[in-house]
């Protein structure tokens, strides 16, 4: 069943000189209750404008969000009503996203239903937080005494709080070192399969969603340009851009190679016109075939398997142009 | 004889445990030696020792040869003689090694003119023969840009372009790609081993991340606490670790079990 569905998504930004960039050039998406998904772009495609704008942090030009079938809307000066929590979010630096100046259990309060006494309120914050690994004194502290990743525990703690039943988790473990990467990521992707909770987890790095997610959203120059169970688009990639991408990954053991590089940098979506160091022909291409087709398999490729090799023939257009 | 040599680095601050505490490595003419560790190993304090860079109030024990002479009882003006010009380095982040504004020319023409006593017609020459070298396009347009123009990728080829210019004997590269997107990543690892190949420049690359270690460097060295806690040819050491920590850091690798599981075989989906 489809839990959070994203129809025709649009964000716009305006620029300086009275242009607009469209960070996200319409995607629809859709999570079901209990799945993981993830949606990997390099730095500019839009993922992030896209995850901001489905919890609502970022208002969307055009296109709808629906948790559950009902709307969400941007949010406004005022708290969200208490039944439109169900959609919470992980952000990358949970420096930035806790509160330094409040115990860690009031923070964890202020998601849970109005009307709680302080004393239930922590005792649920303390069990709350035993289920991300922290121990009972964590309750009473501030965030400033905690690591990199405890820390970030005590984000996915305050999320928990809410009780959602849709996770959108925007790189919530670049910022960490390697060793505990693997750790918080876990703890993420067990508590959605507990609690049957949908996780959309956003990432530049699609070797650390590969074991995570069932199905992967890769996302170029503010569009999906393809969408499939993991292991299928890891072991078949069809567009060109993910095949990209996928080649890029530096690897382990003795056999591994230097990763393919493309010629040229990601497009840039600021820059009007002709771009001038982006892969323009693969980007222009692209634009031309933003839809999806349906290739089975529950994979979609933007513009279809045979116009991806016409863009693949593009992008090595492109390398012999830059 | 060896480049560089490092023998039992001790770096102290008074009152805390020891930044370096008995690092010894050595680094040949034209090899890709690479120091691995989590942050706080030390890897890049020993790194920066290397250059004479040392904390303030720091002390030190041991030695730090290069090409012969002790780093570590340089005077002033030897180290800035030897800095830049024999020993290059490139930090993780372009935007604080190049100057916001000042123009590239600026910055890629001054190594050459202190270093070398170029006039500015000759620096400027090197200058665009060195953008060539990085891939810019357009050099003599872009020498007469500002960094903020550039992506982060183009930035980090600049800063590149900027530590090669007195065609230094090691260059240290310090979580050089730690920034950049994948894609733009593997770009700057085939320019680091396209340089190699061209010139027989040493390196000494410092990353935490494993798998840019495995296809970039021939001899490795892992740090934890300050110390190495093991060292080898980089691929038989990630493959088969010998030291806990190493497998331990391998292991929190997605996708990692499979490699050390079968340390012969291809990685599952290598030939993508």
């Amino acid at each position: 069943m489809t839990l959070l569905e994203v129809t025709d998504a649009v964000v716009d930004y305006k620029v300086p000189g009275g242009n607009v960039v469209h960070a996200v050039a319409g995607v629809s998406l859709s999570v079901a209750a209990g799945e993981i998904v993830g949606l990997v772009g390099e730095s500019g495609c839009g993922k992030s404008s896209l995850g901001r704008a489905i919890v609502g942090l970022n208002p969307l030009t055009s296109g709808s969000v629906a948790l559950d079938g009902a709307p969400v809307g941007a949010l406004k000066r005022r708290a969200r009503p208490v039944n439109e929590r169900g959609l919470q979010m992980v952000f990358q630096d949970p420096y930035s996203s806790l509160n330094p100046r409040r115990r860690v259990w009031r923070q964890l309060a202020d998601g849970m239903p109005s009307g709680l006494s302080d004393r239930a309120a922590k005792a649920e914050a303390i069990a709350i937080l035993g289920s991300v690994g922290l121990p009972k004194a964590t309750a009473d502290r501030f965030p400033h005494e905690f690591s990199g990743g405890q820390r970030q525990r005590i984000a996915i703690a305050r999320v928990l709080a809410a009780k959602p039943s849709m996770i959108v988790a925007d790189e919530p473990v670049s910022a960490l070192d390697a060793s505990t990467r693997a750790q918080v990521s876990a703890l993420l992707v067990d508590a959605a399969r507990d609690h049957g909770m949908g996780l959309l987890m956003i990432s530049h790095d699609l070797s650390g969603l590969r074991y995570m997610a069932d199905r992967v959203a890769v996302m170029y120059f503010g569009r999906i340009v393809e969408i499939g169970p993991t292991a299928d688009l890891w072991d078949d990639p069809k567009h060109p851009y993910t095949r990209t991408l996928i080649g890029a990954i530096p690897r382990l053991g003795r056999d591994a190679t230097l990763p393919l590089a493309p010629v040229g940098e990601v497009a840039d979506p600021t820059v009007k016109g002709k771009n001038r160091w982006g892969r323009k022909r693969a980007t222009e291409h692209v634009v031309e075939h933003p839809e999806l087709i349906d290739i089975g398999g529950g994979r979609m490729v933007a513009g279809g398997v045979e116009d991806a090799a016409a863009a693949e023939r593009a992008i090595i257009d492109g390398r012999s142009v830059l | 004889m060896s480049l560089l040599t490092i023998d039992d680095l001790h770096v102290t601050l008074p009152g805390r445990p020891a930044l370096v505490d008995g690092v010894s490595l050595t680094v040949d003419a034209g090899q890709l030696v690479g120091i691995a560790g989590e942050s706080g190993s030390g890897k890049t304090v020993s790194a920066l020792a290397t250059l004479g860079f040392l904390p303030d109030g720091a002390s030190t024990t041991g030695s730090v040869v290069f090409d012969g002479r002790d780093v570590l009882r340089m005077n002033r003006k030897q180290l800035q003689e030897m800095r830049g010009n024999d020993v290059a380095m490139v930090f993780q982040d372009p935007m604080t090694s190049l100057h916001p504004m000042l123009s590239i020319e600026t910055q890629l023409t001054e190594h050459f003119r202190v270093h070398r006593a170029a006039t500015k017609k000759q620096a400027r020459a090197r200058a665009i023969e060195l953008l060539e070298l990085v891939r810019i396009p357009n050099p003599a347009a872009a020498l007469e840009a500002y960094p903020h123009r550039f992506s982060g990728g183009m930035r980090q080829r600049i800063a590149i372009a900027s530590a090669l210019a007195c065609e230094p004997r090691l260059l240290i590269a310090d979580e050089v790609t730690t920034a950049l997107d994948v894609t733009v990543q593997a770009g700057i690892l085939h320019l680091l081993h396209d340089l190699r190949e061209q010139t027989d420049m040493a390196m000494l690359f410092i990353t935490h991340d494993l798998s840019v270690m495995n296809v970039t460097t021939d001899y490795l060295y892992v740090m934890h606490s300050g110390k190495v806690v093991e060292h080898g040819p980089t691929r038989d050491v990630l493959a088969e670790p010998a030291h806990a920590y190493t497998r331990s850091l391998i292991e929190a690798l997605p996708g990692a079990r499979e490699v050390l599981a079968a340390p012969s075989t291809a990685a599952e989906g290598d030939r993508a």
